[in-house]
């Protein structure tokens, strides 16, 4: 992957291909959730506790390796630096998707988000990123 | 009760939102394209249309101008499903004229609740 971003590869052309690889990623671990749930929630049937059991660690693992690929694909986006033209895109799509994004990312530069807020005054938020000491 | 004609291009898609609809006493119907879904609204003239943007032949936007466009379900309420990851698809889907989005990945305990919400209080729910 890093061959590729160094590569001359333009940020559009990269976001497609991130958005390509998010799609073929989340399609199929989208049945894997749906369905899993669709057998929690007894539609096809009632089940026993060991099945409930078994299924809820499907479950658990689909969820982590959903995270694992969300946090893999903004982490090349962070490596690459098309994280910046995504936040602007993300941003009036709503304050709370902006900051939940944000607060994702925070997570995984190591950083932290402070807000201070009052009424009719307006918000200012912080990133505080910890120093790489070398 | 509903009849809800889901439009999705994967057997899984509609696999899944037909469980769901049917659990709730909703009917289910199935269209793979765009192409299929105009031929089936016109015809089968659903409460409500769920439907992909992304499809081979005909895709959901030109699907929802056709529909929108013809006389007999120019009221009916067509929400967008969409994959993940699509930034600014949202925007796109409303400024299309789509009543309502969806992701994808969607959450099975909470969906139908906000999907019966576009059906609205009429008298259709709960009648036998």
């Amino acid at each position: 992957m890093r061959a590729l971003i160094e590569d001359d590869l333009g940020n559009e052309r990269l976001e497609r291909l991130l958005a390509g690889a998010g799609h073929q990623l989340r399609t199929p671990l989208n049945s894997v959730l749906g369905f899993t749930e669709i057998l929690l929630m007894g539609l096809p049937g009632p089940l026993n506790e060991e099945q409930r059991r078994q299924l809820r660690n499907v479950r658990s693992g689909a969820r982590l390796l959903e995270t694992t690929i969300d946090n893999l694909l903004d982490l090349v986006r962070i490596e690459s630096g098309t994280l910046n033209v995504r936040l602007e895109l993300v941003d009036p799509g709503g304050a709370g998707l902006g900051l939940h994004v944000s607060r994702r990312l925070a997570d995984l530069l190591g950083a932290d988000i402070a807000v201070e807020s009052a009424p009719g005054r307006g918000s200012t938020f912080s990133l505080i990123l910890p120093r790489k000491d070398r | 009760m509903a009849q809800v004609l889901v439009v999705d291009d994967t057997d899984h898609a509609l696999d899944l939102l037909g469980y769901l609809l049917r659990d709730r006493g909703h009917i289910a119907m199935f269209a793979r394209n765009g192409e299929e879904a105009v031929a089936s609204a016109l015809k089968m003239r659903p409460d409500l249309i769920l439907m992909d943007l992304h499809m081979p032949l005909m895709d959901g936007y030109e699907a929802l101008a056709a529909i929108r466009g013809s006389a007999r379900n120019g009221t009916c309420p067509i929400l967008a499903l969409t994959a993940f990851g699509e930034v600014g698809e949202r925007e796109r889907a409303h400024a299309a004229g789509f009543d309502g989005y969806f992701s994808k990945q969607i959450t099975p305990e909470t969906f139908m609740d906000q999907l019966e919400a576009f059906l609205g209080g009429d008298d259709r729910r709960g009648a036998p």
